[in-house]
Formats: structure tokens, sequence, C-alpha cells
């Protein structure tokens, strides 16, 4: 099956008393923590190869004690080259 | 800076996100649009196709294939989120088991019921249906042929297949799959209000005080819409929610009254919660003088069973489910006074300090309540009267039609409301709420359609359960699947839909973009365009009708079902189809097809080529030459426009993240039948139910009365079925079962530990669930979220690797013809 990257933002609202605990827990599922706010809300990206993973990622994230709601905002899905190493950018840019 | 172009993806979805979730963020962030790759996507609005909410995404495209979607942040729906069904869309049409050819059975060179599936051309197809569907018609006419149609159709797919059915073939035997998760609540409205659809919309989410969800665990089925009411639950501590299930589900996390009831029992419960607001002496009397009259329903009405099935015969009303007689406020006060609090805790198995404190939600006129419902209401035998009595307690206070007082019916379908309902692809239905039985409405229509008086029949079609039925008894012979796989969503699976579709004397039409059980039991299989690979419009359970345009081409031969429908169309003449009478009569209307009658009538072929996008591409367009959505889309608009269900022009449509009908001078409205936003409500009044006569809607009498099958000793168990996460996530959408008859035990059921440990199980043991029809096998689930209570179990619906419509009971509403999915009596073994 060809490679795939799949890179989403996932926002967490937890419940404001569980913040913590919560974000421990996800960054410890290998997501990335980006931005928090005061009401409990949270930021994270997930990257995987397949769309599976992805999919299964957003079912736990929405049944973790803590959660009250797990809403996916972004996703970007594209083929990878078979030749080229997962970690290594495809090309650089300058914004 | 240097920033690799996964940090520049990474950066973006993170920038979105933070927009949705009203979190600053960095201005370096803001920047990355200069990125020259991600500037070469192009972005365009779509409506998800999951479910009803309608929320709006935004959609990438390069090289005519979509790359990305995030939540569109103008969108009022979802306001930039996107729930976790959304991870789907950038896949769903890229499985690599689509569908791109036209499928027959065949052995020897020619179509056989018997033979395997081959690819067949279009044009051979079309001729073999053709020939199935002319036949059928020269027996039995329009009762010989039937379509299934969806809630998933876009607005003018819905509009041509009932135009092709209810005009062309003449017949009435369409009914969309929304029969299955909608129709009590389309007939709750009719009875109360005379309209169709919510009065308010989900601006109410902001102003409420209360939520009472009615079964419904929207944190589950919902997200999008639960985001938004948790925010208002959590920034406005006084905020209470009610959660009523009859098992414990993901929603009762955030409630502040948590009720798990015995199946069925909701009817009592709301009577007397209407008990309770007459005995506290919280009736909105002026609201009543003015705005209310009340009704006796019939009772004992059955349970839509076949006539002689037992529970039929012995009901003294079933052929007049739908009747009633006015009443007055003291005589209905005196009924429900009934339904005391010991009563109805006795019956429910609820405490009555809690039934007491949802009692008071409503009672209290300081609180603004919000009621939702969906399957949980609607899947009930007695689903009519449920939406009839949650309306009741609305009005006995007055709670509705004013920002956050809202009984609010969701819906599951992304269409079901602007297609199913709107468009009346129902065997009852024709467009903007009129029926087949008004000679009024029917003459209505034929004046928009441009058709000859007497051409749409009077008789009502088969339903969703019936025309199973009645392919069974080889009544229908000749039949059209559209947009969704009836055999796994049927009740009562192995004894009355596989042996319809498997009926020798029948020819069975399915179109679908991937193999589904549907498919597998189908003759022909014709391959479908889906979602954003055809100009589509949604209607989503606030009113909200939205567009979007094709963004990427369909692949192989697929088709979409508006190409399907209007190309099958030309294949028929007038005179093979009509009768001779309405020919005599109309002999302008002889030798010509019926795509030339149907959508070549000037209207519907009004709009030139010329006025679709520069910007993107429309396939049915440039095959027949028209902008044929337009046409359609303005055509129908005819029926509903000074009718109170106003859409605005076809173009704006594209400009907007959607508009809530009715559409009036360029406003859409938000909550109806209230002077302060609706213009239809006459000047001397605040509220008026225009639906009704003199402005009246109607609170009805009736009683709780027992389910069609509850637990004995033979059968212990309650049943109950729904979907579950899961479903949304693990791509049951792609996955394919191999065999029909295969049962793979792959899949759970819920239920409590006692209970599996008194049996023998342990979590994990396979089991047979057994029924009175059918038995499947699944797995013990003993734990996890949805916590059952005692004899009951709970097996999700939606998994087609554990049919269990095998195990299901087809009773009905008998006034709706909706089926009760949510219980009957079961056994289980070890096996």
């Amino acid at each position: 099956m060809p490679r795939e990257l799949h890179l989403a933002s996932i926002v967490v609202h937890a419940r404001p008393d569980r913040v913590d605990d919560v974000s421990q827990t996800i960054v410890g599922m290998g997501l990335e923590r980006h931005l928090a706010s005061p009401e409990g809300k949270l930021v994270f990206t997930h990257e995987s190869e397949s769309a599976r993973d992805l999919g299964d990622t957003l079912t736990q994230l929405q049944l973790l004690d803590g959660v009250l709601a797990a809403t996916m905002v972004y996703h970007h899905c594209e083929p990878v080259a078979e030749d080229a190493p997962s970690d290594e950018p495809d090309r650089e840019t300058t914004p | 800076m240097k920033m690799t172009r996964r940090e520049a993806l990474k950066a973006q979805a993170v920038a979105t996100a933070a927009t949705a979730a009203g979190i600053p963020f960095s201005a370096e962030a803001q920047n990355l649009v200069t990125d020259r790759d991600l500037t070469e996507l192009k972005w365009s609005k779509a409506p998800c196709r999951f479910c009803g909410t309608g929320c709006s995404v935004m959609v990438a495209t390069k090289d005519n294939r979509v790359v990305a979607t995030h939540g569109d942040a103008k969108a009022e729906v979802n306001r930039g989120l996107n729930c976790v069904k959304g991870y789907f869309l950038s896949k769903i049409m890229y499985g690599r088991d689509r569908l791109t050819r036209p499928l027959l059975r065949k052995r020897d060179g020619v179509f056989a019921k018997d033979g395997e599936f081959e690819e067949v051309s279009w044009d051979e197809a079309f001729d073999v249906m053709a020939e199935r569907f002319k036949a059928a018609l020269a027996a039995k006419g329009g009762d010989g042929v039937g379509m299934f149609g969806s809630g998933q159709w876009t607005v003018w797919e819905g509009y041509a297949a009932s135009k092709l059915m209810k005009a062309g073939f003449r017949s009435n035997n369409i009914d969309p799959n929304a029969r299955h998760c909608m129709a009590s609540a389309v007939a709750g409205f009719m009875r109360t209000f005379g309209i169709d659809e919510p009065m308010g919309c989900y601006d109410d989410f902001e102003h409420a005080d209360a939520f009472v969800l009615w079964g419904a665990n929207m944190a589950e089925m919902h997200p999008i819409l639960w985001t938004r009411l948790t925010d208002r639950r959590l920034s406005h501590p006084h905020v209470q929610v009610a959660v009523l299930s009859t098992f414990e589900n993901r929603s009762f996390g955030l409630a502040d009254i948590p009720m798990v009831f015995t199946p069925h029992t909701d009817l009592a419960i709301l009577n007397y919660i209407a008990n309770h607001i007459i005995q506290t002496g919280r009736v909105n009397e002026d609201f009543l003088r003015d705005n209310v009259r009340f009704l006796r329903g019939q009772t004992d009405i059955g349970y839509g069973l076949r006539p002689d099935h037992p529970l039929e015969v012995a009901a003294s009303h079933a052929d007049a489910a739908g009747a009633s007689e006015e009443i007055d406020f003291d005589t209905f006060a005196e009924f429900v006074s009934d339904y005391t609090l010991d009563y109805v805790s006795e019956l429910t198995g609820v405490s009555p300090s809690k039934l007491e404190a949802l009692a008071e939600l409503y009672a209290d006129p300081e609180t603004k309540v919000m009621s939702l419902w969906t399957m949980g209401f609607n899947q009930h035998t007695r689903g009519v009267w449920c939406n009839n009595l949650v309306y009741n307690i609305h009005l006995l206070t007055g709670k509705i039609s004013t920002p956050g007082n809202s009984p609010f019916s969701l819906t599951g379908q992304p269409s079901a409301c602007g297609t199913a309902r709107e468009v009346g692809t129902f065997a009852h239905r024709l467009p903007a709420d009129l029926v087949v039985t008004d000679p009024e409405h029917r003459a209505t229509a034929e004046r928009i359609w441009k058709l000859p008086e007497g051409t749409v029949p009077e008789k009502v079609g088969a339903h969703a359960v019936l025309q199973n039925r009645q392919l069974k008894d080889g009544i229908i012979n000749a039949y059209w699947v559209q947009v969704n796989n009836n055999m796994q969503a049927a009740p009562n699976m192995m004894e009355e839909t596989l042996p319809g579709y498997r009926n020798p004397e029948n020819f069975i039409v399915v179109s679908d973009a991937y193999p589904t059980v549907t498919c597998e039991a189908a003759d022909l299989i014709l391959p479908t365009a889906m979602w954003v690979e055809k100009e589509g419009a949604y209607g989503n359970a606030e009113r909200r009708t939205q567009f979007w345009h094709q963004l990427v081409d369909a692949p192989g031969e697929a088709r979409s079902d508006l190409w399907q429908l209007m190309e099958f169309s030309k294949r028929f003449t007038t005179d093979e189809v009509w009768p001779a009478e309405l020919l005599d009569a109309n002999p302008e209307y002889r030798g010509k097809t019926l795509y030339e009658v149907l959508y070549e009538n000037g209207q519907v072929n009004a709009y030139p080529l010329d006025d679709t996008s520069d910007d993107y591409a429309n396939d049915e367009a440039r095959h027949f030459g028209f902008y044929v959505q337009k046409g359609l889309f303005e055509e129908y608009a005819r029926f509903g426009r000074d009718h109170g269900h106003d859409l605005a022009p076809f173009d704006r449509y594209h400009e907007e993240r959607g508009l809530r009908w009715p559409v009036v001078d360029g406003e859409e409205t938000r909550w109806r039948y209230n002077r302060d936003y609706d213009p239809y409500v006459s000047e001397d009044r605040q509220i008026e139910f225009y639906g009704k006569p003199e402005g009246r809607a109607n609170i009805f009498q009736l009683p709780y009365e027992p389910p069609a099958e509850s637990p004995d000793d033979e059968y212990p168990f309650w049943l109950s079925t729904g979907r579950v996460l899961e479903h949304w996530h693990s791509g049951s959408m792609t996955q394919r079962v191999p065999e029909l008859h295969k049962a793979v035990p792959n899949a759970l059921v819920y239920m409590h530990p006692l209970d599996a440990r008194e049996l023998g199980f342990n979590r994990g043991s396979e089991v047979r669930i057994v029924s009175r029809r059918g038995s499947i096998r699944s797995r013990v689930e003993t734990a996890g979220r949805n916590r059952v209570p005692r004899g009951l179990i709970f097996v999700p619906w939606f998994d087609a690797t554990q049919l269990i419509n095998k195990v299901t009971l087809d009773a009905t509403d008998p006034i709706s013809k909706q089926t009760d999915f949510k219980k009957c009596a079961v056994r289980l073994e070890a096996v």
C-alpha cells in the first residue's frame, strides 16, 4: 500500500480541573501539544501514515476520561514519495 | 526563518485550530499562506456529507484530488471545527474498492438473476433495466415499480427522482431511508404544527438555561452541537443538563440530571411532566388561550406489523391510527392527572427526585429549555406520540419559538430535512409539505410541473418497510435503490428484505459508490459519483440550505444519481407508461420521452450552460447542455415561495454558508412563528402557528401504551440498537462484507456484568443473540462507556460485520411507519 502522510490538528476541550493530566495523557499518546486556553481548550497536532491511525486516535481522545469534546479542525492527506525518508523534509521554503 | 514544508503544514493546521478554539496565536503562523506549495491548493466550501448537523468544511484540491479539509471558520454551525467524523472526508472518495463500472448479473452473456456480476456499459445496463421497468409498468402500472432513496440525496437529485416516479412513472412507491430515522418527527410536526421542521435553530444553544437530551447521545453522535452545548454549560454555571436514555452513554458525563429509564416509558415521563406543570400552577394561560387547542388522539393503534399479525388483529384502531377529536383543557388536565410521580417512578424505574428535578426544568417559568432528540423518540412504535407529547410540555408553558426555548428534533443524515422532507420524497408527500392525497396539492404539483391534470396519482405509495414486504410478495417487481444500504438498515432482514431482493420475479438496481450488502443482493449495480464529484445542495436540521460546487471528477464511469435518473428517463415515452385516457385528453403529450416532459419543459432547462461557474466543472450541465441543478432548484422553489418555505435565488447559496428558510426579502428566519423574527406571523399576533387553523398548535392527549414486544421467560432481555462512535472512525464506510450470510463476531454486545456472570459469560465471550426472527453472533462487552442496566443489551447497528437486523422486529409506528429499532426481546446463548 502506498505510504501517506496524514497531518491533523485537533482541539480538545478538557474539564478545566483536568487540563494537566488530560494534556499529559495525550502527549503520552504521541501527539504534539501547541496551545492551551484557560477554559480548558487544547490544540494538538497528530501525524501518521494511515487514516485508520488518525481515526483510532480521534476515537480514543473523545473517550478519554476528563475530555468533554475532541474535534478535528484541519486534516491534510497526501501520498509520500516512495523514496522519501519519512522524517526528512520534502523541500524547504522561506515564509 | 527557514521552515520545512511539513512544519509549514503543521503551523497552518495549528493556526486554523487556534482560530476555531478562540485561542490567540502568534502572527508568525499567519504568514504561512506565502508557502508556495500551500498556495497551490484550491480551497472551496462544502457541507460535510456525514450527518444532519450541516457543518461547513473547507476542502482543498490539487491535481483533481481532495488533499486537505478543515472546519470552515465562516460557518455559523461549526465555527471552524470539523468533527471527528470529518477526518474521513479527505479519504471518502478514494477507497480501493470504489465502483467505476456498471455491474450486471449475467450467465452466458445475458442477464440472469442467479448469474455473476460482470462489467457492462451504461447502455447495456440501462437497456436491461428499462426492459424490466417497462414490463412491470405494463403489467401493473405504477404499483409494479418502486424506488428507495435517501437523506443523502442532494436536493435536486431527490427532486428529479420524485418527479420521475410520481409524475413520470405515475407511482408514489418512492420513499427515503429517512423513513427509518425521521418519519415520526415529520408526523409529529405535521400533527402539532401543520408544518414540518423545527421552529428554532442552533442559536438556541447559546440562549438556553437547560438542555434535556431525550435519548440522544449527542457527545458521540452530534459532536459539534455537543461542543456548543458544553461551552454553554461550562461558561454559565446556572445551566443544567438532563440526559435520559435506556442505558448510560458518553453524554452522561456532563449530566446534572442523569436518568436511565425502562424502554418505552418515556411516554409516561412526558405525561408526568405535563401533570406536574398543571398541578404546580405553572401553565402559561395567556399563551394557551391565544395559541393552542386540545385534541384527544386515537389510542390502541397497533404496531404497524403485517395485518394478520396477532398484535394487529387485537388492536381496535389500527386502521385509523392518526385520528383525533377536540377536547378542552380540563379534560386534558384530568387525563394526565393519572401520571403521578409515584406511578411514573414505578413504571420507569427512575427515582422520584430525579423525575421532579426534570419536570421543574420545564415548569419553572424562568428556565429556558431546549429539548433534543433523535432516534430514541423517532424509532419507537409510539414515536409520533413522543414527538407530540414533548411539544405538549413546551406549549403548556409557552416555552417555544423564542431564543433558548426550543423543542429541537435533531437529524441523522445530511439532507434528511433538505431533500427527504422538504422535497417530499416520501410515499405520501410532494414538495413543501404537500401530500398526494389532497386533490388541490396534486393540482399544484401538476401546474408547477406543467403536466396534465391527473398525472400524479392519489394513492399513497408503499413506505420503506412496506416496499420490502411488497418485494417479497412479488407486488413490486422493478426496484431502484440509491444512496443507501437498506439491506443492512432495514429491520427483520432475513424474513423480509433479502427474500424480496432475491425474489426471481423482481429486478433490483442499486446505485452506490462502494459495494455494500445491498449491492450484493442486487441484480444491477450502478457506479455513483459522490459528494464533491458533483454540484450539490443539502438542507440541515435547522432549515439551513447549503450548496457546493463540483470540485473533482468522479472516477471511471461513475455518474451522479442525478445523471442516472435523467438519462434513464430518456428511455421511456409517455405512450409506453401513461394510460390512454390521460393521453387522449392531452394529446400534446403523446410521443414524448419522459425526459422531455419532466426535464426539458422550459423550466428545468431554462438556464444555459453559460450560467455555470467558470471556476468549477459541472458534469451534468455539460452532458445535458443546460444548468441542470439551477433549473431543477428554481422549479422546485416555486412550491415553497410565498407558502412559508421560501428559498433564496439559486445563485445566492453558492455565496453563503447556507441560509435558514423561509428566506423572505433576502433575510433568513431563525425563530419561526414569532413575530419578532418571522415575517409570516400576522401583525396582530406575537406568536402564530400558521400551519394550523386559527394559528393554533395542537396539544395531544395520548397515553402510555406498552411496546410491541417485551422481555418474557423465553426471551428475557431487551435489545436496543444504535450507533457507537467507532463506526464513524474505523473505516466502516470502506470495509466491506465478503459474504452476507457469514456472521463475523468481531463486534460487541454491551451487557451488565451481573447478567453476564449469571449466564456464565466473561468479557469477550462469544455469544449468540436470538430473537423470534433470527440470530447473530457477537462478543460480550461488560465494560466501557455504554453501561447498560440489568435486563438490557445494546448492539451497535451500523456494523456490516454483525447484521443485527436479522434479529430486530419490523414493528413500526402506525402513524409514521417508522421502524422501532430500539426494543425487542432476545435471549443469549453461549457459542
